[in-house]
């Protein structure tokens, strides 16, 4: 069996591991866009910072595919897929055979239509390797930056280009700084730290052209004002990588359109990772394209293309950043009928988030331990009423589950 | 090497009193002196990774729980997070831990935590170094009401067969309350 | 279970916190739990250092400490410490207080005999003369028979206060059993010595020692001090008062005072007074002194002085931002208030050379220079309120009315316009029909850990119900005063037929145009022999032992060494005691059957946990009837 991976990031490398664990046999071969092994881009503002070495970006060695028996083919963008004759067709006009296909091409980085954004030198995105390697050869000129947008990616970039001495400012077109994690309480939190720490934050402020000179970027224009600057960094959000699909035949929406198999609606075609887009879940769970859901759904579409039926237990609604040291969880929605409040007087702000006794969401700023139980119980629908106020406590803990269980006495 | 897999920690939740004796032993064992007079000098301060939680009348020590599909082990990007190929205990490497917390979002349990001073996960290695001698974890030497036990999980199974044995035959009743019987007893209606 | 109630004036009080982003008591509790299970149950000792050493209450791990201890030993010896904790701060409050009336009386200091009545009422327990003498001379008679007390070597001498003030027919069995004393210096040595390494190992010896202690507490600490405190500073009446932070007031130079020795406090009132002018020029509308924890209750006894917080709320109040000075002397002073006060533009004073606490102003108070140290508190008052006046404050309007200042003698004057000739047998009667069904002394602290559900308040309002008078003092009588049971309205909301009928008797021969509220303000903590002397009076006129009165203590929110040593002369006296939390003796079996059962074979009285209102309530009740029973009422 010929099995092909399109993508070399998490879900892809995953997919490949967990088929080479169960099958010594079958041919695997990965289709790299970029031309080095697989490397994680979570840290890529920490290296832009300096924190991080650039060797610990890598995450497997050069020579892992050759011992796990992987034909990577860097540097090999995917042009269109046909699955009448089960090929996929690389860059000049180069066709490769599958049995069994796994898109795990991710996403990219969405540029919006702002004059000048797509072209100017000195404007980057912070994505790939490449866009940071582009990021440190400019800030070694650059004294002021404009970041647009304020997810995650955005306000990660602040703080690395912060840390390496420069002025920057940061456009968010929308009322509020992280507008997809927090409600605006919260945001007006992170948006005190981001000021002291010297960053000019402009919210409700898009970004209108971007004016250059003869060494590229010269000033953002925004809000009818021109913000000098040698360097822009566009980080106005991801989208799935879809243009592959053209003629395909491959359903999509926001992105490829899987069940809890991972199966596409064609015969022989999974995805994985950021691509991916559940259109059998609710809202909150369909499009998640964080770490966590690339390797697990990369595992689960490994299985399934073995013929091993395993299902996905549900994508992680959750997320993470940290600005200037200070940890943001957020999960679930952002409103609720009911909000569940603690905090420490230093800071650190809780909310729960309950509809109908159950949890469904939660923004944790500063104190974050124990996030990953309330998840949970979001997850599993898990009756919250009995916990009280306890449950915005960072004490709160999966052992206040067994209190029922009492009187087993082993636990 | 020869694979030891064989012991991991137990809790036997009614023993516990919360005196937070295995906190403390947990932090000196991940202290570079190893020794309490030496470990809280040190600057880093060392840092628990059990935490002795209260539940009603109970008390729990909570920690990392080494599950056999690990989501800290999955949402980690920077491959810091890994399974110990002899013991299958999950630790972090803390070179290449970023502190991004996705473990500390994604652990259903709890079980990692957010180290604010180091600004790395923290969670139970199972002290590698102690068991590699065949001694048992910190928190479990520490544990002077047999709370924490490291046990083979036969080992574990055995003992709660003589326990359901001894209770039938004898019947619960016969066992003399005990002091803190009656505190949890009196906590217990509140 | 009972429901989960915050009292609305501790709500308010968080909330004014929590605005501010100051953390409380309740997020330092909260940091804090779950609690360590060894020291809950009494068994972690830390006396000898071949310790700490632990005894697994399951049985499987230590039995006994390295020396062998056992654990029965270990949580007695324990114990016996908290008691002399709680017995050395009241025989050292009530010292002070004897050594100011010593130096009064010389001259030195610059205090005054208030107290007439009282030097002729203990002239005549001690047997002074008293026939054309004057005031000062008997009263120096009764300073050295006092000091005598605490310079005695020959333990052989009973000590004067015990004997003298205490009942005969008790006198007779704590002589039996060994617990008489004579200097209780001597004693409080004696205690510390036995109780460390190598010492005293037999449970029931430790024990002893205990119940000895708390005798101390008793009549040296609680009954002498009151007496001399009393001399000083006069005998209380009735008073009306009001009760809760909403007393502060955002125009006045606000004094909170603090503590527990009126020797300070008295002085900062008059001060209050003759610098009201300074007050006044400083865009003040006055100085508003208001009383904190058992100062307040000594000031409010005597004065009518407002109440403006129990012991846990103190650093809630500091948080409205409109103390600007809160003056404190000694017990319960939490080092916290100087952190909340750093906040504001409060002057957080210390007094005592025995208080110090960090980031504090410490300016010396001792009796000798009292108008002086009492001149500069208030003018730093004042300094302070000229900082903060403008400044946006933020205090609850909440407050109670109450009535206060029944000692023991206001009590009788009262009942003597009843019946001029037997003032106790109204009284008497009511509770031989049942009116009053019987008596609960509530006492001691407030406790962050009893303060979600209303512990207190409950508690009472259950026993007004089954027509149970409730004596209280300390602050627990603040906690009633704020919630308004001190009120003729709590007499028609809260007590059942037969105690209101009587209240209402009662209230109609003080002249107060409604009942007598159905808890009466007895005082401080240290006022508890108020206490015991009422319940001293009542059976003695019945010829009975004051354990056979339908009478029981409660401490339903202990936090202090204090509160453990009065309970220990509560139950020495034969009352039976409620308290909560549990003592820290769970872990040793014998000391426990003791408290909870054996006692009542050897005192008459027992000790009873029980931790929610209700219950406790039931208990009590329960308990009482079965006293009426054995007095065949």
């Amino acid at each position: 069996m010929k099995i092909v991976i399109i993508g070399n990031g998490p879900a892809a490398i995953a997919a490949a591991e967990t088929i080479r664990g169960q099958d010594r046999s079958c041919e695997i071969v990965m289709l790299s866009r970029e031309s080095v092994p697989f490397y994680s881009p979570c840290p890529l503002a920490e290296y832009v910072e300096g924190s991080v070495p650039k060797d610990h970006l890598f995450l497997r060695d050069p020579a892992f595919y050759s011992r796990s028996g992987i034909d990577i083919r860097y540097g090999r963008p995917v042009i269109r897929i046909e699955p009448q004759t089960r090929q996929v067709w690389l860059a000049g006009n180069e066709a490769v055979a599958y049995d069994q296909l796994l898109i795990a091409s991710g996403s990219k980085a969405f540029v919006p239509p702002i004059p000048g954004l797509a072209t100017a030198k000195g404007v980057f995105e912070l994505k790939t390797l490449d866009d940071a390697e582009g990021i440190l050869e400019r800030i070694k000129t650059a004294r002021r930056a404009v970041v647009i947008g304020s997810g995650f990616i955005g306000l990660e970039a602040v703080q690395a280009l912060i840390r390496q001495g420069l002025d920057v400012t940061l456009l968010e077109a929308q009322a509020q700084v992280l507008p997809a994690m927090l409600d605006r309480e919260m945001a007006a939190i992170v948006q005190q730290r981001l000021t002291a720490h010297g960053v000019q934050v402009h919210t409700g402020c898009g970004a209108e052209r971007i004016l250059e000179n003869e060494n590229g970027v010269r000033a953002v224009m925004a809000g009818g004002c021109e913000i000098p600057c040698e360097l822009v960094i566009c980080a106005a959000g991801v989208r799935a990588d879809l243009s592959i699909l053209e003629g395909s035949g491959i359903a999509s929406n926001r992105g490829i359109l899987v069940n809890d198999h991972m199966q596409t609606n064609v015969d022989g075609v999974f995805a994985a990772g950021d691509i991916i887009e559940r259109p059998d879940v609710p809202e909150k769970y369909r499009v998640l394209p964080i770490w966590p859901n690339a390797v697990s759904t990369g595992r689960i579409a490994a299985w399934n293309m073995l013929g091993i039926a395993t299902r996905h237990p549900g994508l992680e609604a959750v997320n993470v950043v940290r600005v200037f040291d200070t940890p943001i969880a957020s999960f679930g929605t952002q409103t609720a009928e009911d909000c569940l409040r603690w905090q420490d007087g230093n800071g650190a702000v809780r909310k729960v988030l309950l509809q109908e006794g159950r949890v469904i969401g939660g923004q944790l700023i500063g104190e974050i331990n124990g996030t990953g139980v309330l998840h949970e119980m979001m997850k599993k629908g898990i009756a919250a009423e009995r916990f009280g106020e306890a449950l915005a406590h960072p004490g709160f803990s999966y052992a206040h589950f067994m209190q029922p269980s009492r009187a087993v006495k082993w636990a | 090497m020869e694979k030891t897999v064989s012991k991991t920690i137990f809790t036997v939740v009614e023993n516990c009193v919360a005196c937070k004796s295995c906190e403390i032993a947990c932090a000196v064992e991940h202290s570079c002196s190893k020794t309490l007079a030496g470990a809280i000098l040190e600057t880093p301060l060392p840092q628990r990774r059990i935490t002795v939680e209260g539940v009603g009348a109970y008390s729990y020590p909570s920690r990392c729980q080494h599950c056999s599909d690990a989501s800290c082990i999955t949402a980690c990007p920077t491959g810091a997070m890994q399974r110990d190929g002899n013991t299958d205990a999950v630790f972090s490497d803390h070179d290449r831990c970023i502190g991004c917390w996705m473990c500390v979002v994604v652990c259903p349990f709890g079980g990692v935590t957010a180290d604010p001073v180091n600004k790395k996960a923290l969670k139970c290695d199972r002290c590698p170094e102690r068991t590699a001698k065949g001694e048992a974890p910190a928190c479990v030497s520490a544990c002077p009401t047999g709370a924490l036990l490291f046990l083979t999980p036969e080992e574990f199974a055995a003992q709660r067969r003589q326990a359901t044995a001894h209770a039938a035959v004898c019947g619960e009743s016969t066992t003399k309350l005990n002091g803190m019987d009656i505190l949890r007893s009196l906590k217990g209606a509140n | 279970m009972d429901a989960t109630i915050l009292p609305v004036i501790e709500t308010a009080l968080l909330q004014v916190s929590a605005d501010k982003g100051l953390a409380t008591a309740r997020d330092r509790l909260e940091v804090m739990s779950p609690q360590c299970g060894f020291g809950e149950l009494g068994t972690c000792c830390r006396i000898c250092y071949m310790g700490p050493c632990r005894i697994d209450p399951f049985g499987n791990g230590p039995k006994t400490g390295v020396c062998g201890l056992t654990p029965d030993a270990m949580v007695a010896r324990n114990l016996l410490r908290d008691t002399v904790g709680g017995t050395a701060s009241h025989v050292g409050h009530a010292r002070h207080v004897l050594l100011t009336l010593r130096d009064t009386l010389k001259g030195k200091a610059p205090y005054q005999i208030k107290g007439v009545s009282k030097v002729m009422s203990l002239a005549k327990t001690f047997d002074v003369p008293t026939e054309g003498r004057e005031v000062n001379d008997i009263c120096r008679d009764l300073v050295n028979i006092a000091l005598e007390d605490f310079g005695r070597q020959d333990d052989e001498q009973p000590n004067n206060w015990l004997s003298k003030r205490a009942p005969v027919a008790e006198q007779a069995l704590w002589s039996k059993l060994g617990l008489m004393y004579s200097n209780p210096h001597n004693e409080i040595e004696t205690a510390m010595h036995a109780s460390s390494m190598g010492n005293d190992a037999d449970p029931l010896s430790l024990m002893m020692r205990v119940l000895k202690m708390s005798l101390i507490d008793g009549w040296t600490g609680l009954a002498l001090c009151v007496d001399l405190q009393d001399i000083l500073f006069g005998v209380p009446e009735i008073a009306v008062t009001e009760a809760a932070v909403g007393v502060l007031e955002e125009n006045s130079v606000n004094i909170a005072a603090h503590g527990h020795n009126p020797v300070l406090s008295e002085k900062i009132l008059e001060w209050a007074e003759k610098l009201e002018g300074e007050a006044l020029a400083a865009g003040s509308d006055g100085i508003n002194v208001v009383g904190v924890c058992c100062t307040g209750n000594e000031l409010s006894m005597r004065h009518g002085v407002k109440l403006a917080a129990h012991n846990s709320q103190t650093e809630l109040i500091l948080a409205t931002g409109a103390v600007d000075a809160m003056v404190v002397d000694i017990q319960c002073i939490w080092p916290q208030l100087a952190q909340v006060a750093k906040c504001f533009d409060t002057a957080f004073i210390t007094t005592d050379a025995m208080v110090r606490i960090p980031d504090a102003r410490h300016i010396p108070f001792e009796p000798h220079h009292a108008d002086e140290s009492a001149r500069e508190i208030v003018q730093t008052a004042i300094e302070a309120f000229r900082r903060r006046r403008g400044k946006p404050v933020d205090i609850p309007q909440l407050k109670s009315t109450a009535v206060a200042g029944l000692s023991v003698e206001a009590i009788i004057d009262l009942l003597s316009r009843l019946d001029a000739e037997d003032p106790l047998k109204p009284v008497l009667d009511q509770v031989a029909n049942g009116n009053i069904f019987g008596f609960v002394g509530v006492v001691g602290c407030s406790s962050i850990k009893f303060r979600d559900n209303a512990m207190t308040e409950e508690m009472v309002k259950h026993l007004l119900r089954q027509n149970v008078l409730v004596l209280t003092t300390g602050c627990t009588a603040h906690i009633c005063a704020q919630d308004g049971l001190m009120t003729s309205e709590a007499t028609y909301r809260y007590c059942g037929e037969g105690l209101r009928s009587v209240l209402e008797i009662l209230g109609e021969a003080a002249g107060l145009g409604g009942p007598l509220p159905p808890v009466w303000h007895m005082g401080a903590c240290v006022d508890n022999s108020r206490i015991v002397d009422l319940m001293v009076v009542l059976a003695e006129r019945l010829g009975v032992k004051v354990g056979q009165l339908p009478a029981v203590g409660s401490a339903p929110e202990l936090v202090q060494e204090k509160a453990v040593s009065i309970g220990g002369s509560f139950l020495a006296m034969g009352v039976s005691c409620h308290i909560a939390p549990a003592p820290k003796v769970l872990g040793g079996p014998m000391v426990t059957k003791l408290l909870t059962e054996d006692l009542q074979d050897l005192l008459g009285a027992v000790v009873r946990v029980e931790l929610q209102p209700k219950a406790a309530a039931d208990w009590m009740v329960a308990h009482i009837g079965e006293k009426r029973a054995a007095l065949g009422i």
